[in-house]
């Protein structure tokens, strides 16, 4: 047991990390007692992958067995999920304790670390950014590059609006409905601005908006339905390259279940700061 | 080579789901995904089931108003870009 374990209630679990994180402040669980909602036994595979992380494309090796998910990052160390006591732990190449856990383990125990945690309760992490208006929150998806955060940013500025989330959200379904957890966080943000620490664990979402490119000098949104909207929500999920097969299946469902439970939208977007205010009366309008 | 007295099976690799009439394939082992509107969405159903491409071709000329001939082309079409991403498989 290491003394220096912190518990935090992060997108709605309990989680162990082996240190205190400045970004998961908010969160901290000053209780002594675990969540004990079943997590998922997936099947012992081994799958080998390439993911972004620490500024580089780096080797990520995965295998999952019976006591959890082993993550080993190239150059970057080693790092077990184990899922009944909901769990991350990182060890150094020779197998030691890290005693100085450096930006790197940081990234990854707060990046992929917690999208595997969660994944095992089946609470998937979308690269979106989030914003409310009045009651309705819209999930904005879209590659790297397309203006998520700084469509969300430009909004949270606007009478009505409240950012929610500027790059990672998990999301639930649950009775039908799909919900965004806003407890997580927010790494391009600084600390002490995170835009979930102060709202609900929990809020319904109603829209998902998938910002694409265009050379077009106007903005265009139009729906998404069946396969289109699937796919959307497939495509933007994050951690599902380094998914074993039955996750991918879980989280199929998941995503055909959310298809269902939400409008889904694209919009041909310009990314040019001057159509922001248009952008925004169209996003009202819907 | 596919004709229409082939059989075609999933492979275990491959999960399926349909929403709104479309159906989406995912290759676990890419973790690519592949969407399937009307026509292809159908034909998907009758492989679950098990028919031969000839049982799907008199089965969606009941339901189409399409030339047999092109129908026929259309259902080789969907099956061997199946075959060629490893989609399906031909079992008999």
């Amino acid at each position: 047991m290491n003394t220096h374990e912190v518990k935090y209630k992060i997108a709605g679990q309990i989680i162990t990390m082996p240190c205190n994180f400045v970004y998961l402040r908010p969160w901290l669980f000053p209780g002594s007692g675990a969540d004990l909602s079943h997590s998922l036994q997936l099947l012992p595979c081994q799958l080998d992958t390439f993911g972004w992380v620490g500024g580089r494309m780096r080797k990520v090796s995965v295998n999952v067995s019976e006591a959890g998910i082993r993550l080993e990052v190239e150059d970057g160390g080693v790092y077990f999920i184990l899922p009944e006591e909901m769990k991350i732990t990182a060890l150094d190449q020779a197998g030691g304790d890290l005693a100085d856990f450096n930006s790197l383990a940081h990234e990854v125990m707060l990046g992929l670390g917690l999208v595997f945690a969660l994944a095992l309760r089946q609470v998937w992490c979308l690269h979106a950014s989030a914003v409310k208006y009045g009651e309705s929150l819209m999930l904005v998806l879209g590659e790297s590059g397309r203006g998520k955060s700084t469509l969300a940013a430009y909004l949270s500025q606007e009478p009505g609006w409240q950012q929610v989330a500027d790059d990672m959200l998990p999301v639930k379904n649950e009775d039908g409905c799909l919900y965004a957890l806003p407890h997580f966080p927010q790494l391009k943000m600084p600390p002490e601005k995170q835009p979930g620490a102060g709202l609900a664990g929990k809020i319904p979402a109603a829209k998902v908006i998938l910002l694409e490119s265009s050379t077009d000098p106007e903005p265009d949104l139009r729906m998404l339905r069946g396969g289109d909207a699937l796919v959307t929500l497939l495509a933007h999920t994050a951690g599902t390259r380094m998914f074993p097969a039955d996750l991918l299946s879980l989280h199929l469902d998941f995503c055909s279940q959310a298809a269902n439970a939400v409008e889904v939208y694209a919009m041909k977007h310009p990314h040019d700061r001057q159509l922001l205010p248009l952008v925004k009366e169209m996003l009202q309008t819907i | 080579m596919i004709t229409l007295d082939s059989t075609l099976r999933i492979p275990a690799h491959v999960m399926a789901t349909t929403v709104d009439g479309d159906t989406v394939l995912l290759d676990t082992r890419t973790n690519q995904y592949f969407s399937l509107k009307q026509t292809g969405s159908d034909i998907w159903s009758l492989i679950r089931e098990g028919k031969t491409l000839r049982q799907m071709h008199v089965a969606m000329l009941e339901k189409y108003q399409i030339e047999p001939a092109v129908l026929e082309r259309d259902i080789l079409e969907v099956a061997n870009n199946l075959l060629q991403r490893q989609l399906v498989e031909i079992s008999g």
